[in-house]
């Protein structure tokens, strides 16, 4: 058996922990050894009833139960933190990703397809025609926008040789 | 576990800003006004777009008496300002033909040149009719190809 009455590090198994508190009871131990039963008593792991019966006289158990419901709260705080983080960044991720999408970004790659008046058209000839017109008229309006550059140079030249 | 947290939101703030530098405002106009009346939109990429050098194109025409029409001229204006090459007329106050180069972005390794054309036929001298038309394409055509598509 380990010598209970120095201060060591090394923790009392079970069986050593109740005949020290059996002594404790008896009133054999040293000073030196309650005063090790008592800081045993604050890191024990075990549980039985001359344990606790320890705990109750020597004031320890209500500390006890205070140290464990501390633990118990800490260890609920650290776990609902990490919830909370890992829920508020899939919370970032999804907003922002929705809001980076618009309605356009759920086009599929290799789309051919037109709207008119509401109504969907996905015949391709009627989509090149469209584009067909819409280039049409940005050449007339490139002509028309060459045209009336033209016509100012003009009425410039013609400022200038009067 | 700190550390992975920081990564990933600097990562998705890093992802955020570049995306807010190529994210133009006249992309929030396609697929807006598309149920409007006499509203048309066409929305072309993939092979389609490919057999003439495009990856992208889109555009929006509607009756420039309407007031989404005034939206759609205020964006592209605002894409305008921060355009490498524009072309613009003003007609009484109105844009009526606009074309710009906007900044390239890079889509799948690839460089994709953006270009954005605005035209107000109702601001024409001759043919004048009531209609807006914005179009908007990207490809790595460059703007000579680009204005040739148009004239063809």
């Amino acid at each position: 058996m380990k010598d209970i009455s120095k201060n060591n590090v090394d923790r009392l198994s079970l069986e050593e922990l109740e005949l020290l508190i059996e002594r404790y009871f008896e009133g054999e131990t040293s000073n030196e050894e309650e005063l090790r039963l008592r800081k045993e008593l604050c890191v024990s792991t075990y549980r039985s009833r001359l344990i606790d019966e320890c705990l109750v006289a020597m004031g320890y158990f209500s500390i006890g139960k205070r140290v464990e419901r501390e633990k118990k709260a800490r260890a609920g705080v650290v776990m609902l933190r990490r919830v909370a983080g890992v829920a508020a960044m899939i919370a970032v991720v999804l907003v922002l990703g929705l809001t980076m999408l618009s309605p356009n970004d759920f086009f599929n790659e290799g789309d051919c397809v037109a709207y008119v008046n509401g109504e969907k058209i996905s015949d391709k000839d009627v989509v090149i025609t469209l584009i067909a017109n819409d280039l049409s008229c940005m050449n007339e309006a490139i002509s028309e926008d060459r045209n009336s550059i033209l016509e100012e140079f003009s009425a410039i030249k013609a400022v200038l040789n009067e | 576990m700190k550390r992975v947290v920081i990564m990933i939101l600097m990562s998705v703030l890093m992802s955020l800003m570049m995306n807010a530098q190529s994210r133009l405002y006249v992309s929030e106009l396609f697929g807006k006004y598309r149920a409007l009346p006499d509203v048309v939109e066409v929305y072309v990429t993939g092979k389609e777009a490919r057999t003439v050098n495009l990856e992208t194109y889109r555009s929006l025409s509607m009756p420039a008496s309407l007031d989404e029409a005034k939206i759609v001229e205020q964006m592209v204006v605002k894409d305008g300002v921060t355009a490498k090459e524009k072309e613009v007329e003003y007609r009484g106050g109105q844009l009526y033909y606009g074309f710009y180069m906007l900044s390239p972005v890079m889509k799948n390794d690839m460089k994709l040149n953006r270009y954005l054309f605005f035209l107000n036929q109702s601001l024409a001298k001759k043919n004048s009719t009531d209609k807006i038309t914005m179009i908007y394409m990207d490809g790595e055509a460059d703007v000579d190809y680009i204005k040739g598509l148009i004239r063809k």
